[in-house]
């Protein structure tokens, strides 16, 4: 029944990720830069503060055996503390074989205990589950309480040494706890045990059994407080006690009418300080009033600090608008906890001052005052037995010095950094991932768009954003001689591109595509033709289908090319230069060559098709037309990853960048260029066909395809969702500006073939006639 | 002619005399592990008893209720039984506490307990038994649940059901079981915590529910006792129960117990006895039954109307038929 009221305890006070993804760690979120574990007190490291797991790093039925291993230790002077330890959870044939080396009296009288202790263990461990399958039922075993008391009570009797007394006095009340015996446990205890023994950590294992046995008794009040003498005394049975007083607090129960001390009163703060959320600065208080050199202070602060860590040392802030720390979050707190630090660093009771000045130290620090943090670190004593946290705050402390890097501090940093360096990012050690969003950030600030970049971002994510002065910065960070070790190590982030080109064959390429995605094809055959990866073996370099000249008036992403894309002209003899596929080169200069064709042609009617063809091309590498992942290496899947949906940062790489927004470029790759405003460049071409054409169907043809051209815009221009399929043609005054080419066709272009052919395809149009 | 009718009913009247209508005998088997000892095996063939009741588990209201988990499961659930009783009529049987009649939901609780049941008799006896008896001591608040359960089981078995003194006393207001067959427990009929009394049986108090006119409108078994037990109290008044007395550590020279009245003891000196911890001010009363109480009791009933078709002894132990003279009570009713 315990372990089941456990379990439901548990499951109502854990924060439930219900909706699939759940991060792994806390840490995702935050960056943790005081370690908790520097309280002074191991026994209460399960109530730090964390929400991953129900007690720090542990789920609640992890087993704490520190308490005992110390009582075993003055018993066993003898036995190494592994030997202790593996007794604990030891097979049989384990256990037989520790006795090898161990042979005195006392040993055996240890041993006579033992195996006395793993035969209630194992008892009791039977009877935890209940079944209505017969099956079950013969396998969890029968209540042997009984015998098992008449055992213990012989081996009590006939044991001399008070720590084996004590302990079979453990497993006697134990046994009656386990056997329903309450009130019997409750007698045995006062007898035996309450008064009569030194209180060591096995009194308040017995301590804690019989607080159980209250509570069954309905003694609730009396159990409770049995609970918190455990909690605040006990190393191993804290957490057993914290979750058990919390059944008592649910009947009614604080134990507060048998408090004698202080300590009662404290550890009763502290219980329920924990339990509480967002009372930090309150049970501290109330806490230093009554026992302000207690190591449950620390342990209150330490969670009260993590909890201002989590407001003020966001990760992943990229190019929002925020700062580390982000101090327009937590400023009261952390006033107050500096404040708190600063009176208990000035206390002369209060014992581990090194932890005091250290708090100071990093709070000032949080505060946005490096210098003054510094002056306080370094009086932080280095035999405080908290170095590793003087070294992690001294470098933190250094870095955020700086207003800007150089070769020195790029050197600085690989004297720690090197594997953080080459992941993007990760959570472990939390402070090392805050470092590089702050050098970073000190790029950033700087123009060096490479190195901020590389910092945080794969080379071959830089496909998706079209901005020339970061694909430029990359591209002369990669040509530089002479790299130091830093750069090297930034470099690491580019050693394998598919197709084992190299980064700058990779970046001219890049860069050539960029001048395709603008429209201006002479620059992109320079360096499109200048780049080994033209050869065609990494995904922005595959081969190109002649099909990017045709159109479709069928909209199916996933249908095959031969199928949408019907149009032929592209297939007629002006055009022979096309072949049936091409490298991105091959295209630049095609499209050149249209170019030309369209303006300087003789004829008309080459002229209007060269219009045709270039319309076609960059409507269909559009965000909405079927090549459209042709000019980023991706397929055309799908919309949601060509058009932004309402809650997206509307805000994209290349403007980011233009404008110097955010604190670094962590998260750029996710604010891809998706509008390139290649359907406008499509609408004036069509528009030049039909300026040069007086075929009524290919003018038609022209109008649908320029009302597909509105639409592109339409979508990319007004917030809505219609991304997602919801747009069902709808004419209103929002849309009535991008339907001039359907009032045009509807007018017009009535009396073609391809008017009746596309009433019957397209709704949207069908929609608009109709009105 | 006459002579010869005469002398007929002379030897019929002489016959019932010396052969009176002796009450078929069974026993109650109240472990969970079924032996079949040789004390056991002689006193069974003494009396002739060919049936045994048998114990298969309790239904408690053990656990907190979460979600559908009402909390209400097996306890005290038989685990082993000697194969020589495959030879012997058995009747599972089922004890049900108010407080998981309350709880439960009684279709699904019938639904466990008949499967429950089916599996240990198949388990054991490799077969399914239809008849089965039910075992609980039931209120008016409880009544209408228990009631409609024992209907429910009545589509899977024959059934007969345990019923107290003022259950017979009272009919009106306890109701009378939709069951085949009753079984009037003459045992535990007196408050453990009376010092003064047995609480096991005593055939005054059976007086004060049955009387010559009392009637039941089922035939009944009748429930003896046929065990001892010590009360333990404790000085919060906590009664804990221990199987049989243990008369040799009550002798006069003992270090633990001062005798204070005729079955009373106190304790002087904390001990371990049998599993319980007894500490100075805790109270001890020994309750065994005589045979003439035993005796007195069934006279009574038998005064009455009720029809007693059988004896069932409480209950079938080695320590029991080591310490008390089942044959010759046997014979005596």
């Amino acid at each position: 029944m315990r372990k089941t009221l456990t379990f439901i305890l548990v499951l109502l006070n854990t924060s439930v990720f219900s909706c699939g993804w759940g991060p792994e760690s806390d840490l995702y979120f935050f960056y943790n830069l005081f370690e908790q574990t520097n309280i002074s007190a191991k026994a209460y490291y399960p109530f730090l503060r964390e929400d991953e797991n129900d007690f720090y790093k542990a789920h609640w039925t992890q087993e704490y055996h520190e308490g005992n291993v110390r009582l075993w230790q003055q018993l066993l002077k003898q036995w190494t503390e592994k030997d202790i330890r593996k007794t604990f959870h030891a097979t049989d044939p384990e256990f037989k074989a520790l006795w090898g080396m161990h042979k005195s009296d006392l040993d055996l009288q240890v041993k006579t205990y033992m195996t006395y202790a793993r035969k209630c263990s194992a008892t009791f461990a039977d009877r935890r589950s209940n079944s209505w399958e017969y099956r079950d039922i013969m396998k969890s075993g029968s209540n042997n309480t009984a015998e098992l008391i008449e055992e213990g009570g012989k081996l009590y009797a006939s044991t001399q040494n008070e720590q084996l007394k004590l302990r079979y006095a453990y497993q006697i009340i134990r046994a009656f706890h386990y056997g329903s015996q309450y009130q019997e446990a409750v007698d045995f205890y006062e007898e035996h045990v309450a008064d009569q023994v030194e209180k060591s950590e096995l009194y308040y294992y017995a301590k804690d059994q019989v607080a159980g046995c209250y509570y069954s008794l309905g003694q609730y009040e009396k159990a409770a407080y049995f609970f918190i003498d455990v909690f605040n005394n006990s190393i191993d049975r804290k957490t057993s006690a914290f979750l058990s007083y919390k059944y008592c607090t649910w009947k009614g129960a604080e134990g507060k009418s048998f408090f004698k001390d202080d300590q009662d009163k404290a550890t009763y703060i502290t219980i329920t300080g924990v339990r509480s959320m967002g009372a930090n600065m309150e049970t501290l208080n109330r806490l230093y009033e009554v026992v302000p050199n207690d190591e449950k202070v620390e342990l209150i602060f330490m969670r009260a600090l993590n909890d201002l860590e989590r407001e003020i040392w966001p990760t992943q802030i990229g190019v929002r608008e925020m700062t580390l720390p982000y101090s327009e979050e937590g400023g009261e707190t952390l006033e107050n906890l500096l404040a708190f630090a600063s009176k208990a660093k000035q206390n002369e009771q209060i014992k581990n001052q090194a932890f005091w000045q250290m708090a100071a130290s990093y709070l000032v620090f949080c505060k946005g005052d490096v210098k003054e943090a510094q002056n306080q670190l370094s009086k932080v004593s280095s035999s405080s037995g908290l170095n590793d946290q003087k070294n992690v705050l001294t470098k933190v402390y250094e870095v955020f010095s700086w207003d800007k890097m150089n070769a020195d501090r790029e050197e600085y940093l690989t004297s720690f950094m090197e594997k953080e360096m080459i992941k993007n990012w990760g959570t472990d050690p939390s402070w090392k991932y805050l470092i590089k969003d702050q050098v970073s950030h000190l790029y950033y600030k700087e123009g060096r768009l490479a190195q901020s970049y590389l910092m945080h971002n794969d080379i071959e994510d830089v496909r998706l954003i079209a901005s020339l002065p970061l694909i430029d910065d990359i591209l002369a960070f990669m040509q530089k001689p002479h790299k130091n070790g830093f750069e090297q190590l930034l470099m690491k982030k580019s050693s394998t591109i598919e197709g084992d080109y190299s980064p700058i064959e990779y970046m001219k390429y890049i860069k050539g595509l960029y001048y395709l995605k603008k429209a201006n094809p002479q620059e992109a055959y320079t360096w499109l033709n200048a780049s080994q990866v033209n050869e065609g073996d990494n995904r922005v370099s595959y081969q190109v289908p002649a099909k990017v000249f045709s159109n479709n008036i069928t909209e199916c992403f996933d249908c095959s090319e031969n199928r949408i894309m019907e149009d032929s002209v592209y297939l007629a003899s002006p055009f022979s230069f096309i072949e049936s596929n091409f490298s991105k080169a091959e295209l630049a200069d095609y499209l050149v060559k249209l170019e030309d064709m369209a303006q300087n042609n003789t004829a008309q009617w080459k002229r209007k098709l060269a219009f045709y063809l270039l319309g076609n091309f960059y409507y269909n590498v559009s965000n909405s037309g079927y090549y459209r992942g042709l000019l980023i290496g991706s397929g055309n899947c799908c919309h949601y990853n060509y058009f932004l949906s309402d809650y997206q940062d509307k805000n994209r790489a290349s403007e980011i960048i233009d404008s110097k927004k955010g604190y670094n470029l962590f998260d750029l790759d996710s604010h891809y260029d998706v509008n390139m405003k290649l359907s406008k460049k499509s609408y004036a071409y069509y528009e030049k066909v039909i300026e040069n054409s007086t075929d009524k169907e290919l003018n038609a043809r022209c109008l649908y395809l320029m009302a597909k051209c509105e639409l592109n815009a339409m979508y990319n221009e007004i917030k809505s969702n219609w991304h997602w399929g919801g747009y069902k043609g709808e004419v209103n005054e929002e849309t009535s500006p991008y339907k001039r080419s359907f009032r045009r066709l509807k007018n017009e272009c009535k009396d073609t073939q391809f008017y009746d052919e596309i009433i019957e395809e397209c709704s949207f149009f069908r929609y608009y006639s109709s009105l | 002619m006459r002579r010869i009718l005469l002398v007929v009913l002379c030897v019929c009247l002489l016959l019932s005399c010396n052969q009176p209508n002796k009450p078929k005998v069974a026993f109650y088997h109240w472990k969970a592990k079924a032996e079949y000892t040789n004390s056991i095996k002689k006193t069974l063939n003494e009396v002739n008893a060919n049936r045994i009741f048998l114990h298969y588990f309790d239904v408690d209201d053990v656990a907190e209720q979460f979600g559908q988990d009402d909390g209400l499961y097996p306890v005290y659930v038989l685990r082993q039984v000697d194969s020589a009783y495959l030879r012997y009529d058995i009747i599972p049987v089922v004890f049900i506490t108010n407080e998981a009649i309350k709880k439960s939901d009684v279709s699904t609780l019938a639904d466990r307990i008949h499967k429950l049941t089916d599996e240990i008799s198949n388990h054991h006896f490799g077969k399914r038994l239809e008849h089965i008896q039910i075992d609980c001591d039931w209120t008016p608040s409880t009544r209408y649940k228990y009631f409609e359960l024992l209907t429910q089981l009545k589509k899977y078995y024959r059934l007969s059901a345990t019923i107290r003194l003022h259950q017979i006393k009272y009919p009106n207001k306890t109701g009378v079981p939709p069951v085949d067959e009753g079984v009037l427990m003459l045992y535990n009929m007196g408050k453990l915590d009376d010092d003064s009394k047995n609480s096991i049986l005593e055939s005054k108090t059976v007086a004060n529910y049955i009387n010559s006119a009392t009637n039941y409108p089922m035939e009944l078994q009748l429930a003896l006792p046929v065990f001892s037990q010590m009360v333990v109290k404790s000085k919060a008044n906590n009664i804990r129960l221990i199987n049989h007395v243990d008369k040799d550590a009550f002798h006069s020279g003992s270090a633990y117990f001062e005798q204070i009245d005729d079955n009373l003891y106190e304790v002087k000196k904390d001990t371990l006895f049998h599993s319980f911890y007894l500490t100075p001010g805790y109270k001890v009363k020994l309750e065994e039954v005589s045979t003439e109480e035993i005796l007195r009791a069934y006279h009574k009933i038998k005064e009455s109307q009720l029809k007693i078709k059988g004896v069932i002894f409480y209950h079938l132990d080695d320590d029991i038929v080591n310490n008390m003279d089942i044959r010759t009570l046997a014979d005596q009713l």
